[in-house]
């Protein structure tokens, strides 16, 4: 009876331990500049700037000058409809409605042609896509549609290749030239493309896609920078080497730290969907049960870490350096913020070393029901991170003054 | 002769007040000299310092330069998932057999890049499970985690040939992929061939013919983003350093006993901002080297490094150090302690990398292109990428104008508003 009394009470003061750390943590955070921004505005920044930048693919508007040097004449007739203009009406000349459906907006360039090449008016305005009508086009056209073996009737499109939306608008302008060739040539629609998007995504939008990335992001980044800081300030103002005098037992002063990144994730996440949700309508019916499961793991995954990279970094400075050093790349290759698809197949490797990764599968997959499934393994390399690096970084922890 | 005297005596005044005025010089350059000699010291002992100056733009270069450069190595095939219901074809004589799907397929299969990569990865999905249930493409492509799917119905020949209706194909896509819009795009180009084909026609009568402005510059895209990484990391090298080092300062009660040394505001702006000039030119060769080592030197191209040096990189960098050490003096005004100054440093930086199309081009992002033009970083962006890459003398002018005009705004506000004297 006395024995199990005692183990009461070693289990009771043992609590009591955790509790005043992680009390204490929770403090230094609060008090913390870095910490807070990190926790509370760092999720915040990152939804509305990827969401903003990403996300708004369908309300996006091209600014597209364009320069007609086609007059068309028959004779002493000039005619003021002709294909020069269809096209340009088809871009939206004229037609905001059509404009904007197109994300298109047009701007009639003006160019001194006999003094300047639309190249260097290009690059001395810096503009970044240029669409020229050259002079006898509409003829051309209108040639082709009695003499099969007219040549093609092509109109020039000038482009900036640092603008990464100069493809896009490239494509649009090929899909009006597509329909004009069906319009203006009696071309039969033989096959045509129905697209349709995948059924468990019906509904849901980019934002829906970036939101549990963001999260890991955030959580992976908070706890890392805040947990190796938090450990060699305390080294290097001898603490740590104080609590080795205390009752406090190591794997209670981890514990503690694992509990509180485990509360501060569950802020971020909550303000990172708040924020998806108001802002760009994020859909909560994306969130899953389970998906607590990740956020416990993975942040005892990313405190393990710290506390592994906090052993043998001993500087809070070269500390830091050394965890960002892991944390921004990680951030770009664990296809949260970058999609893994459009990188080369060796970064897609390479990604597969962050343990952000995983995080961020097991995250996703469980958004969508006929991609459970495929959580489980990502789910289940994150249990086992969480567990190996905490318990090994708990275990390398040193107590003693150097 | 009292004249003489009295020419003598002036001339003694005047040699006197010479000797003073070059004493004090002597002295400020002896003050901020050892004001540049500290800030060096400090660096070399920072790693969190180098890291932000060397090693981080470095990440960025060899991952963005990774992800975006145009090598042969980076292209990643367009996975693409087709599902047939199966197709008997049409023979048209003994020896002669149509087969629309096998054609579709087989352009899709052959379709190849500039640079002789195969466009498309095909891959099947079959029309029935292992306990002989119909499979749906829509959930198998999500079961996959694949992005497009093309689906072409039974019979498909025969529809084309002899129904009077449009035949459709059925793609189904993952609207939020990137990639699946672009492989949209493509196939929705070759059913038009196809079309065309059917009618008759050899080719599209109008057409569009493309001309990229840098063509003869031969100039490859990861070049595009060295000039943003470099920008990036004279914009934290100048926010990240000076909120620190000043509210540090603050903190620690240097600034008042500066105020007590013959050292005044003025060494001490000019110390930091000749230091982060220093420190830029560090970050700047670092970036420079490598990305010359990794990109260009394996292709042969020893000579870049020197055909993008300019004598107004040394412009751009003055005004981006005198923009940031300006908004990192506001800022360190603005935080009490070193630790709100950190996070007050990484909220102005952060987005603004991100809004300044140093990664990615914000021109067409409503709203997001209007900020983007308020931030001193869009212009400095665009100015060295004019003065290194493009070579374009007046764009660069101009933004290295716009770039001047933030600069002074942000010093002449970060110098008002900093006091030696306080606290």
């Amino acid at each position: 009876m006395p024995e199990q009394e005692t183990f009461t009470k070693k289990i009771y003061l043992s609590l009591r331990r955790i509790y005043g750390q992680t009390v204490s943590t929770a403090i230094r955070w609060v008090r913390s500049g870095p910490a807070l921004f990190f926790t509370f505005i760092y999720p915040i920044i990152m939804i509305l700037l990827f969401g903003y930048i990403f996300g708004a693919t369908d309300d996006s508007l091209y600014t597209l000058n364009y320069l007609n040097e086609d007059v068309y004449q028959v004779g002493d007739n000039t005619y003021a409809f002709n294909p020069a203009n269809q096209i340009l009406q088809n871009l939206g000349l004229n037609n905001d409605t059509l404009a904007e459906s197109l994300n298109l907006k047009l701007v009639q360039a003006s160019i001194e042609t006999s003094s300047i090449t639309y190249n260097d008016w290009m690059k001395n305005n810096d503009i970044p896509y240029l669409l020229v009508i050259p002079s006898g086009w509409s003829a051309a056209v209108n040639e082709s549609k009695v003499n099969a073996t007219a040549p093609q009737a092509l109109i020039e499109y000038y482009y900036d290749p640092s603008y990464t939306s100069s493809s896009i608008v490239q494509s649009i302008i090929d899909n009006v030239l597509q329909e004009m060739n069906i319009a203006e040539f009696s071309i039969p629609t033989v096959v045509d493309v129905v697209a349709s998007t995948t059924p468990n995504r019906e509904g849901l939008t980019y934002i829906d896609f970036i939101v549990p990335g963001m999260i890991m992001v955030t959580i992976s980044t908070s706890s890392m920078m805040g947990m190796v800081s938090m450990v060699t300030e305390d080294r290097q103002s001898g603490k740590i080497d104080k609590y080795s005098a205390s009752p406090l037992k190591k794997w209670e002063w981890a514990l503690s730290h694992g509990l509180w990144h485990t509360c501060t994730s569950f802020a971020i996440s909550i303000l990172s969907v708040l924020t998806g949700w108001i802002v760009f309508g994020f859909q909560l019916s994306t969130i899953h049960p389970l998906m607590i499961g990740v956020l416990i793991f993975g942040s005892m995954t990313f405190t393990g870490l710290a506390l592994v990279i906090s052993r043998f970094v001993k500087k809070t400075e070269a500390a830091m350096a050394a965890t960002m050093s892991f944390v921004f790349p990680q951030m770009f290759l664990s296809g949260a913020i970058l999609p893994a698809e459009i990188m080369p197949d060796f970064m897609q490797t390479i990604a597969k070393i962050f343990p952000l990764y995983y995080v961020s599968e097991a995250m996703r997959n469980m958004m969508l029901e006929s991609t459970f499934h495929l959580a489980w393994v990502p789910l289940g390399i994150t249990i086992g991170m969480g567990v190996v690096f905490f318990t090994v970084g708990s275990i390398i922890t040193d107590w003693r003054k150097e | 002769m009292k004249k003489d005297t009295s020419i003598q005596i002036t001339n003694e005044d005047s040699k006197q007040s010479k000797i003073a005025f070059l004493t004090k010089i002597q002295l400020f350059l002896r003050r901020v000299g050892a004001y540049i000699a500290a800030a060096f010291i400090d660096y070399r002992r920072s790693p969190l310092t180098v890291f932000f100056s060397v090693a981080y733009p470095i990440i960025l270069i060899l991952l963005f330069g990774a992800i975006f450069a145009d090598s042969n190595n980076s292209f990643t095939a367009f996975t693409v998932y087709v599902q047939s219901e199966g197709d008997e074809g049409y023979v048209i004589s003994p020896v002669q057999t149509l087969n629309f799907t096998d054609d579709l397929i087989n352009a899709l299969q052959t379709m190849k890049t500039n640079d002789s990569e195969s466009l498309f990865d095909v891959h099947f999905i079959p029309l029935t499970n292992d306990q002989n249930g119909a499979i749906n493409p829509g959930d198998y492509l999500e079961e996959v985690q694949g992005y497009i799917s093309l689906v072409i119905p039974f019979n498909f020949t025969q529809e084309v040939l002899f129904n009077p209706d449009v035949t459709n194909l059925q793609i189904i896509l993952d609207e939020s992929s990137q990639s699946a819009s672009i492989a949209y795009s493509i196939i929705s180009s070759v059913i038009y061939q196809f079309n065309l084909g059917v009618s008759g026609y050899n080719e599209t009568k109008i057409g569009l013919d493309t001309f990229d402005i840098y063509l003869e510059e031969e100039i490859a895209y990861f070049e595009f983003l060295i000039p943003g990484m470099i920008c990036v990391a004279l914009m934290n090298n100048g926010v990240m350093g000076t909120i620190n080092r000043y509210s540090f300062f603050r903190k620690q009660g240097f600034f008042r006993k500066l105020s007590a040394s013959p050292m005044n505001k003025a060494d001490v702006v000019v110390g930091e901002t000749s230091w982060q000039f220093v420190q830029g030119a560090i970050s700047i060769i670092a970036i420079l080297l490598v990305g010359w080592l990794v990109f260009k030197v394996p292709s042969g191209d020893f000579s870049w490094i020197i055909r993008i040096l300019d004598w107004k990189i040394i412009l751009v960098t003055i005004s981006a150090v005198m923009s940031f050490v300006g908004l990192g003096m506001i800022g360190s005004r603005l935080s009490k302690n070193p630790d709100a100054a950190t996070a007050l440093g990484n909220f102005l930086t952060f987005p603004m990398m991100f809004l300044s199309g140093a990664f990615f081009d914000v021109s067409g992002v409503p709203g997001v292109n209007v900020i983007s033009k308020l931030l001193p970083l869009t212009y400095l962006i665009d100015a060295l990428r004019a003065t290194m890459i493009t070579g374009n003398v007046s764009i660069a002018w101009i933004n290295i104008g716009i770039s001047f005009a933030f600069g002074t705004a942000l010093m002449i506000i970060g110098i008002l508003i900093t006091k030696l004297t306080e606290e």
